[in-house]
């Protein structure tokens, strides 16, 4: 009896404990996850990096989904591997939202082209990431195609080192 | 020369001996804990146009924003999702640019209202995106949401990185409006 009394509380901690970890554990370990920090610079459609800096942390996969006329972004191994991707807004074009007391609740959109901007992205260090590769999808002017284009803006070598935090 | 370097030393010296606070130097603090950073949605607040003496004044304020953000739909149903920070960062004057009314100030991440010629409408330079960047890179690597308090109580804010409010009672509205679109995958209007 004492025994079973004593297996149950076993078996219930251990699924207490097992549904805490599950919760609490990302795709990476937290006690060894770091986060690429990747600075860019983007003018007429060239990007350049600036600055690549590595800090302790998990980075959170956003959830997928189009972004009409954004940048897509695709880390890759040297064979080509897809690593890591992403969507974002175009820098070149900032979308600003803002309120007015004399509305209120109304929220208004005003976009802002700008001729150059810089912005970061943040993917997990992986020791393999060798390039990233930006991109646009562009509709087809034809209009009997109906494939979308992939036009790319850029391959940019990355250079990971070791995975120590600077 | 050696009169010069007697001089920088000295003042080396004094400006070590000033507190922490009168530097213009960040500091994070916890404003809710529901778990590991790495499984929680990590809301960051940075104070803009707070002067040293002022910052104080700046927990409060991120408190009620956190509050007015967590107690509207849909985030108060997910609440222990989030974990919450305050980035406190001293700026030399109070309040913001108001260029419309000649009235400049000489903050941490140069906001401004005005932008694009709309008056309620505050922005930050390019300059100080960076800034927010590089102390999001040093204390909180593990951002979700990014938001900045203005400390001027006339109406006003932006959506986007960060999402800016003022201290306007009103304004929050813009911040929660934004967060919607980036987390609930929400529709326009």
């Amino acid at each position: 009896m004492q025994y079973a009394r004593n297996s149950a509380w076993r078996g219930a901690a251990l699924l207490v404990f097992t549904l805490a970890l599950t919760n609490s554990l990302p795709a990476q370990t937290p006690s060894t996850a770091q986060i690429v920090f990747l600075r860019f610079k983007m003018k007429n459609d060239t990007i350049t990096l600036i600055k690549l800096n590595t800090r302790p942390g998990v980075v959170k996969q956003k959830r997928g989904g189009e972004i009409r006329g954004g940048i897509y972004y695709d880390v890759v191994s040297s064979s080509g591997k897809s690593l890591w991707n992403g969507a974002m807004e175009d820098p070149l074009v900032q979308r600003i939202e803002y309120g007015d007391p004399a509305e209120a609740g109304r929220i208004k959109i005003k976009y802002v082209t700008h001729q150059e901007a810089e912005f970061t992205l943040r993917m997990p260090f992986k020791l393999e990431a060798h390039r990233i590769e930006f991109y646009r999808f562009k509709s087809p002017v034809e209009q009997n195609r109906r494939e979308i284009l992939r036009q790319p803006l850029g391959s940019i070598l990355l250079q990971m080192k070791g995975g120590e935090p600077k | 020369m050696k009169r010069f370097q007697k001089l920088a030393t000295t003042v080396v010296f004094f400006l070590a001996l000033l507190p922490r606070q009168v530097r213009p130097q960040a500091t994070l603090q916890p404003l809710l804990n529901n778990g590991a950073t790495a499984a929680r949605l990590n809301v960051v607040i940075f104070s803009e146009g707070y002067t040293s003496q002022e910052l104080s004044k700046y927990s409060a304020d991120a408190n009620t924003l956190l509050n007015k953000l967590l107690n509207t739909q849909p985030f108060k149903e997910y609440n222990s999702y989030f974990n919450a920070f305050a980035i406190s960062v001293a700026s030399k004057e109070s309040g913001s640019d108001h260029p419309s009314r000649n009235l400049f100030r000489d903050t941490f991440f140069n906001s401004t209202y005005d932008s694009f010629g709309i008056q309620r409408l505050i922005t930050i330079s390019g300059a100080g995106r960076v800034r927010v960047d590089s102390l999001l890179q040093l204390l909180m690597p593990e951002y979700d949401i990014v938001l900045m308090i203005v400390n001027d109580p006339e109406y006003g804010g932006s959506g986007g990185f960060p999402a800016i409010t003022s201290i306007n009672i009103s304004a929050p509205e813009i911040v929660v409006h934004e967060i919607g679109h980036s987390f609930a995958g929400l529709g326009d209007e």
